[in-house]
């Protein structure tokens, strides 16, 4: 049939009777049913129809076909702003993910290792990308790690060796991110909510690739928070012995900061050194190199199990970047932990610096177990996924320039999305140390929507993409910011009236 | 969805497609099936089968096609009018008020437009002029009263009757002309 005159009726509105989410699955199940009349003309189309509807039946593959719309697949999994803002179940009826996202069919499943992996739903725009994958063990067995003590770990699933791509595009896979949202255990059965972002944008209709080797399990044991005077941060870590070979500990501490330093908006901490004396490697280990935000200090590293960790904030500066002003620390004042009564002997946390420890009000040093990563299984699962939803996309020019810190930057475009909002910015020093100065501010500033309904949604930074004029300069100068806002609801772009990005707001038309 | 993204699916994966099919067009469907059956039931099963029919010809669908609309639009359209015939026939159809007045606009020329085949009305309908050609569309395919395409088109329902009149008469000329008896 390649009869052109139909497309006649593409300039003639048609007036659609008022049709409903059930009408459509009636009409469904009625063609699904005339579909099955014997047609030999039509075999292989629907022995393809037959089979989805046969794998449905067994219950192999109820994740895929189970499922007539895209609401339906994540209900449970994504949220939608309720009335006042806050993030709730998604409803029966949310046309908004229906038209942004699709339900993914299988034509075979895809086990590999005795593991059962399918995609059951995708939604997103152009460059990020929701996509709920449900986890089966093929033999019924539970999936969890089985502990010493006989129970099934119920910690989080998470893939490794994840790739995303678009193959027909022929771009590399830099500077995708990838993270699990969600994971749970049920059984035999595990669900992962997956999150895909780039800045390249993947047009509707290509294919993006999804492909992972490892499935891993994160056992988590329960962490400790030990209130303590200033000085005295160590001892805390020695109740939790070590899980494998392989865990890692992660020590840290927040503290307060005292009136000295009030009025103080935005402080970096700057030449911190970090170094393992008894001779380990630093493998695994880092400090960020954190901002104060509003009074508060934040201070984390991770190493390896059995390395002492020494933190060396002699150098350390906070300085002040409205005044100029700055404290520097130049005695060291902190004690000595006692590793004899640490049970994770030789581990320990010596904490070297900040002199002044009167303007430090109140320590509560923080710690998290040893997170272990347990492989469940290996293989080699590849799914391609046709994006054939809608793309939703708020598109707001601005071209404004906007300080951030002492740096300018052009406030380029912000659009938003169901799922996300991205700024992109051009910074007019294109150096690093400008570049590191707009990512610190970014980090630790807030974007706030307000809606049409008089809610409003703060968010923080996710993930900033980097694109840069000429890659073989050394260093190579920056040329665009994009800086990703995950949004925890879906919500409709065109209810978003105004935002607020670097203490301005801008309302949106 | 657009319908070239609904065509590849039907071809990867029928029943998806013909579901994001359903989702785009049933609404559209059951508007024209509406206008010639008064029975629910009817409609829904004409509906299912233009998009059965649909399926059945998935091997043939041809993304340069572009209208998957118009195809859906005239296959619920000649399945309507043939059950509306079928009943009819058997005396147990009910009249709608759209079908009492389509029946009562039931002259020659609509008798002739009812029973010629949707590719040939179609090629003489693709050839006439705007407004003619939408007019027709309207009147001939969606079964939509002569005020209401009036309305639509911002033009006087005189204007609509005397340009229905003197279109199906060149349509009638033409037909002629290809040897199709009248």
């Amino acid at each position: 049939m390649k009869d052109q005159n139909y497309n006649v009726f593409d300039e003639v509105s048609v007036p659609k009777y008022a049709s409903s989410q059930q009408r459509v699955e009636h009409i469904y199940q009625l063609v699904m049913k005339k579909a099955e009349l014997p047609n030999q003309r039509h075999m292989r189309g629907r022995k393809r129809v037959l089979l989805v509807a046969a794998i449905c039946a067994v219950g192999i593959l109820t994740v895929a076909a189970g499922y007539f719309t895209a609401s339906d697949a994540f209900r449970g999994h994504l949220k939608e702003p309720g009335n006042q803002g806050e993030a709730v179940e998604l409803s029966s009826m949310s046309p908004l993910v229906d038209k942004t996202g699709q339900v993914l069919t299988l034509d075979e499943p895809v086990i590999s290792n005795g593991i059962q992996i399918s995609p059951r739903a995708i939604a997103g725009d152009d460059s990020t990308f929701t996509i709920l994958f449900d986890i089966e063990r093929v033999d019924g067995n539970p999936i969890g790690l089985r502990q010493t003590d006989g129970s099934i770990s119920g910690g989080n699933l998470m893939f490794r060796g994840l790739i995303p791509a678009t193959p027909s595009l022929e771009t590399d896979n830099s500077g995708w991110g990838t993270h699990t949202l969600e994971s749970t255990i049920n059984g035999s059965k595990g669900t992962i909510l997956l999150r895909v972002d780039t800045h390249k944008t993947v047009p509707m209709g290509e294919t993006l690739q999804i492909s992972f080797k490892e499935l891993l399990q994160q056992a988590t044991l329960p962490g400790k928070e030990t209130g303590l005077s200033a000085g005295k941060l160590y001892d805390v870590l020695s109740a939790f012995p070590p899980v494998s070979d392989d865990a890692f500990q992660e020590a840290g501490f927040y503290s307060e900061i005292g009136g000295s330093l009030t009025g103080y908006t935005y402080n970096l901490i700057a030449d911190s050194e970090v170094s393992v004396p008894l001779g380990g490697a630093l493998e695994g280990y880092t400090l960020t190199n954190a901002a104060i935000r509003d009074g508060q200090l934040y201070l984390r590293g991770y190493a390896p199990l059995g390395l002492t960790l020494h933190s060396d904030l002699r150098g350390c500066a906070l300085v002040n970047e409205s005044t100029g002003t700055s404290i520097r620390h130049t005695s060291i004042a902190a004690g000595h932990p006692s590793e004899e009564t640490n049970a994770m002997q030789p581990w320990g946390l010596t904490f070297d610096g900040v002199s002044n420890l009167e303007q430090l009000r109140e320590y509560t040093l923080l710690t998290n177990h040893g997170d272990s990563m347990h492989l469940l299984a290996q293989g080699e699962w590849v799914f391609d996924i046709p994006l054939e939803y809608e793309k939703v996309l708020k598109e707001i020019p601005l071209d404004k320039s906007i300080q951030m810190g002492a740096q300018e930057v052009l406030l380029e475009q912000v659009d938003i999305s169901p799922y996300k909002v991205s700024i992109k910015l051009i910074p007019d020093d294109k150096g690093q140390e400008a570049l590191e100065e707009i990512s610190d501010f970014i980090s630790y500033d807030e974007l706030t929507l307000e809606m049409r309904n008089g809610s409003s949604i703060e968010l923080l930074n996710q993930s900033m993409f980097f694109d840069y004029a000429d890659v073989t300069a050394d260093p190579p100068p920056i040329e665009l910011i994009t800086t990703i806002y995950e949004l925890e609801a879906v919500i409709d772009p065109e209810q978003v009236v105004a935002f607020t990005f670097g203490g301005q707001r801008y309302t949106v038309g | 969805m657009d319908d070239q993204a609904i065509i590849r699916l039907m071809k990867s994966k029928p029943d998806k497609g013909i579901y994001e099919a359903i989702r785009k067009y049933e609404g559209v469907l059951t508007s024209v099936a509406s206008k010639i059956l008064a029975n629910q039931q009817d409609v829904e099963e004409c509906v299912s089968d233009a998009f059965v029919g649909m399926w059945r010809h998935i091997d043939n669908l041809d993304t340069e096609m572009g209208s998957l609309k118009g195809y859906l639009i005239c296959s619920v359209r000649n399945h309507a009018i043939n059950r509306y015939k079928q009943t009819k026939r058997s005396n147990v159809v009910t009249l709608t008020g759209d079908l009492s007045k389509i029946a009562m606009e039931d002259d020659l020329e609509n008798q002739v437009l009812w029973n010629t085949d949707v590719h040939v009305l179609l090629e003489l309908i693709r050839e006439l002029e705007e407004p003619d050609r939408e007019i027709m569309l309207r009147k001939h395919f969606l079964f939509e009263r002569v005020n209401d395409i009036a309305a639509q088109m911002n033009l006087e329902t005189n204007q609509v009757k005397y340009k229905l009149q003197r279109t199906k008469s060149k349509l009638r000329e033409a037909l002629i002309q290809r040897g199709i008896a009248i």
